[in-house]
């Protein structure tokens, strides 16, 4: 399914004469015509959202491992230091103790951390691609509202939203992930500075199961894609 | 007596399906198991997170910058890892059904059994039943064994209902034991079941 829509959401970069056969399924009321204009605008976007979720989820798990991999490297680190406590504990002066302690970082523990930043800055260049789509539903809304006589009701785009139902949709989405990046930009920045466990248990959790995407994101998304008739 | 030895090959005859059928249902039951672990090791894992997260959140340490930032973050995790424990808990009442179905069916080749012997027991003297040779065991020892099992099947259910009803979220030390006590009784079950089952082998295996 999740190749389908991928197809769905780049055939329009692709090729845009290739119109016919991507339009032509999406019609709801059966119309075997291809889609133009808003409504063609609005479908695409709503493939992209699902792409840009999916390939979220992807970034997400890719830097759960790598927290976790930073979170093992620092407990090891901790319980490797207090071994040297046990084993040289009266034999070095305190300061050859200390300057022996904080010399640095456990191996390994930059490069993890670099990969981390990586990862949070595709997930903020996703994000822009995110809130732009917004903006374009919004440009979209406003051009439509030019069109339409100001006395009546909006028209359903294709079922029964109409354009500023996908705005809301989109802008909603878009305030979680949002939400959720600045969350992300904490951890990366805090999360190697910790030895405490339950600390950096919260954060991995944090990360993985992303608090500020609620539980009707996942709604959100599919009622914008049944709308669009990708579902 | 030829009718007796005809009522012997009967009772024989309907041992050994039952026998079969509990070879079947044990495959059935080691997968049940192998599943219920997977999910119970996750629900110990969540529910460790969420240990970690109430004694961040209760030690209020001034230099955690998560909580600082976002000040109701941990209602928010707490709710995401509470809402997956209920996912694993529904996962392992499936789990139980599961293993009631497979004690059923283990209690019904006991009935079957049973039933048969019930209905001529007065042509199956007690010399003869309980009378066994090398290779195939005396009926009564088998009818004997079939309840052995099913009570133990019985416990087994039981057992993993009681685990599974005491599950308190905020309580750590029973979530980390929960998997230590759902398993109490399997290794009994599995061992008994083998020597069961090479014990009828010969028998099974002549039909």
């Amino acid at each position: 399914m999740a190749d389908e829509k991928k197809k769905k959401g780049s055939s329009r970069r692709g090729n845009k004469s290739n119109t016919y056969d991507d339009g032509a399924d999406a019609s709801p009321s059966g119309l075997q015509c291809p889609l133009q204009g808003s409504a063609r605008v609005i479908k695409d976007h709503c493939a992209d959202w699902h792409n840009h979720i999916d390939k979220w989820n992807g970034m997400n798990d890719a830097g759960f491992n790598i927290i976790n991999k930073i979170i093992n490297l620092r407990l090891q680190a901790k319980s490797d230091g207090q071994r040297k406590v046990e084993v040289r504990s009266v034999a070095t002066t305190e300061a050859e103790f200390m300057s022996d302690e904080h010399d640095g970082m456990p191996e390994g523990l930059e490069a993890l951390c670099e990969q981390l930043t990586t990862i949070q800055t595709s997930m903020a260049t996703l994000m822009k691609k995110m809130a732009a789509i917004t903006k374009h539903f919004q440009g979209v809304e406003k051009l439509e509202q030019k069109r339409r006589n100001p006395n009546m009701y909006a028209s359903p785009m294709f079922t029964s939203w109409s354009v500023d139902k996908f705005v809301q949709a989109s802008q909603h989405l878009q305030d979680m992930y949002q939400q959720e990046l600045e969350v992300k930009k904490v951890i990366v920045e805090d999360v190697a500075h910790h030895d405490d466990r339950d600390i950096m248990m919260m954060y991995a959790s944090t990360w993985l199961h992303q608090p500020y995407i609620e539980d009707d994101a996942v709604v959100t998304l599919e009622s914008m894609l049944t709308e669009t008739g990708f579902r | 007596m030829a009718n007796s030895s005809k009522i012997f090959d009967l009772m024989h005859k309907q041992l050994r399906k039952s026998f079969k059928n509990i070879e079947s249902i044990k495959n059935v039951w080691k997968n049940t198991c192998s599943t219920a672990l997977s999910s119970l090791n996750s629900l110990q894992n969540v529910a460790e997170q969420y240990h970690c997260i109430l004694r961040c959140v209760r030690s209020q340490s001034p230099d955690f910058m998560l909580v600082k930032r976002f000040p109701d973050i941990h209602e928010r995790i707490q709710y995401k890892l509470i809402q997956e424990m209920e996912l694993l808990i529904e996962k392992l009442q499936i789990n139980i059904d599961e293993l009631q179905a497979i004690l059923s069916k283990v209690h019904q080749q006991y009935v079957n059994s049973m039933a048969v012997y019930k209905k001529n027991a007065e042509h199956l003297p007690l010399d003869k039943i309980t009378e066994g040779t090398a290779t195939w065991p005396s009926v009564a020892d088998m009818l004997e064994w079939l309840q052995d099992v099913d009570a133990l099947f019985n416990f087994l259910c039981e057992n993993q209902r009681q685990v599974l009803a005491s599950v308190n979220y905020n309580n750590e030390e029973l979530m980390q034991s929960l998997s230590t006590k759902w398993k109490r009784g399997n290794r009994e079950t599995e061992e008994s079941l083998e020597n069961v089952l090479a014990h009828v082998s010969f028998f099974m295996a002549d039909g």
